[in-house]
């Protein structure tokens, strides 16, 4: 399989939220604002592709029995390092996804496309997938976050972009759109409108 | 059935299945595992106690209304502008070596030009959020009544409702007010929405901040630390 068609599948066609429904938990939880769910995002695209690699790498010699816990214990390793690293060498970001990097772990993402994929590919093309479910990930969480920051908060990226003469005008916040419910919402919609447009149809 | 079990099927690979060799895959993954993860965080400990550090004294700084962003300008300020003293539950200043008797830490924080001015008193705050303990920093002036500054280092709540305490907007509410009303510790409340609205804003304004719609627990763990925590110090201030 061609990466240009990976990516496309994995970002358009069967989209880990919108076809495979997988991420879906913390797609609800790390959206209130973009600047995490966005941080998150590439969080998750380099442990997905990483740990495709390294799965991928050893697939033929792991027992087909325990193989479950051989990826989870690939996976958590994985997650662990980063997690010190990001406080070794960043320690801002680290403090900004707080327990988020812990949760990378149990993202169904990792996990499902390690099963999938990475242990009936090869390296490159597994790495390639981890990409693309990545970002196919990581834009469905920037649709959601955009959209809750802006009418939750009335900003983007922590600057206010509404303006106060709209709060004055009697304008307010939707409280709403700040709870966990409003994001199953948008991700009905955004599920939805992608089907519509011929998108998360799976492979034809 | 998966791709996987197809292709193991297919090439007949007996291998796979058995016990033994299952075993000492087993033992090897981990071992090499343990030794990857406990390497890891070893190379890296000194680094990150640093920056753990480093973070504290960013914040005992903030609280006291003192901000910098470069670590060796925070690093370079600490040890210029702070000095831990710790104090006993009866509110005497006990030496660090004897520390260890359930002594509270205070942080004197002296003015930047004249080192024999003291510009607050920094003390831990530890308050229950929604999800996770509020782990701050209470700056104080000298009769221990009014607040200079209050700071969150760790906390795990919902970032844009929980998470907002953090904020500059939010922190920067406390400066100015009073903890005490006659001489009685009557803490700061946290108002949902504006604090001009609050019912009992005219009698108490020195004592009302505005709150974070959509955090009411979080405002409410806010509220009960700062009237509780600062009782521990009541009787060094009162010497």
């Amino acid at each position: 399989m061609s990466i240009s068609k990976i990516m496309k599948k994995s970002i358009w066609t069967s989209n880990p939220i919108a076809f495979q429904v997988l991420g879906v938990c913390s797609a609800l939880a790390v959206t209130v604002q973009l600047k995490s769910g966005l941080v998150m995002g590439l969080a998750l695209t380099f442990v997905v592709s990483g740990s495709n690699v390294i799965l991928s790498i050893m697939r033929h010699y792991i027992p087909h029995r325990i193989r479950i816990i051989v990826e989870l214990a690939v996976i958590s390793s994985f997650v662990s390092v980063l997690d010190l690293f990001l406080q070794a060498y960043f320690f801002d970001i680290s403090k900004t996804l707080s327990v988020f990097v812990g949760l990378i772990i149990t993202n169904c993402i990792v996990m499902g496309r390690a099963e999938a994929f990475a242990l009936a590919n090869d390296p490159v093309p597994s790495f390639w997938d981890g990409i693309g479910n990545g970002t196919g990930y990581a834009l469905v969480l920037i649709a959601i976050a955009s959209f809750r920051e802006i009418f939750g908060s009335g900003s983007l990226f922590e600057i206010q972009i509404i303006p106060e003469s709209f709060y004055d005008m009697g304008y307010s916040n939707n409280g709403l759109v700040l709870l966990p419910p409003s994001a199953f919402i948008l991700l009905g919609l955004i599920i939805w409108s992608l089907k519509t447009l011929g998108g998360a149809q799976g492979e034809e | 059935m998966s791709q996987y079990t197809k292709l193991m099927i297919e090439k007949g690979d007996m291998l796979m299945s058995n016990n033994t060799y299952t075993i000492v895959f087993t033992l090897i993954m981990c071992t090499f595992i343990s030794f990857t993860l406990a390497g890891t965080s070893q190379l890296l400990q000194e680094k990150r106690v640093l920056n753990r550090e480093i973070d504290m004294q960013k914040n005992i700084l903030n609280a006291a209304g003192k901000t910098f962003t470069h670590s060796d300008e925070i690093q370079a300020a600490y040890k210029k502008l702070v000095s831990p003293i710790f104090i006993s539950k009866k509110g005497d200043i006990v030496p660090a070596e004897n520390k260890d008797n359930g002594a509270l830490e205070i942080f004197k924080v002296t003015n930047n030009d004249d080192s024999t001015k003291i510009d607050a008193y920094v003390y831990r705050v530890l308050g229950k959020g929604l999800w996770s303990k509020l782990h701050g920093f209470l700056a104080v002036n000298s009769t221990g009544q009014q607040v200079i500054g209050l700071a969150f280092f760790d906390h795990g709540e919902t970032p844009g409702l929980g998470a907002e305490i953090e904020k500059k907007w939010f922190c920067d509410n406390f400066v100015g007010k009073k903890l005490y009303k006659d001489n009685k510790l009557v803490g700061i409340t946290v108002a949902k929405g504006k604090a001009k609205n609050h019912p009992t804003y005219k009698s108490m304004s020195n004592h009302i901040v505005d709150g974070i719609s959509g955090a009411t627990i979080t405002s409410k763990g806010v509220e009960k630390m700062l009237s509780k925590d600062p009782l521990k110090y009541h009787n060094f201030f009162n010497k």
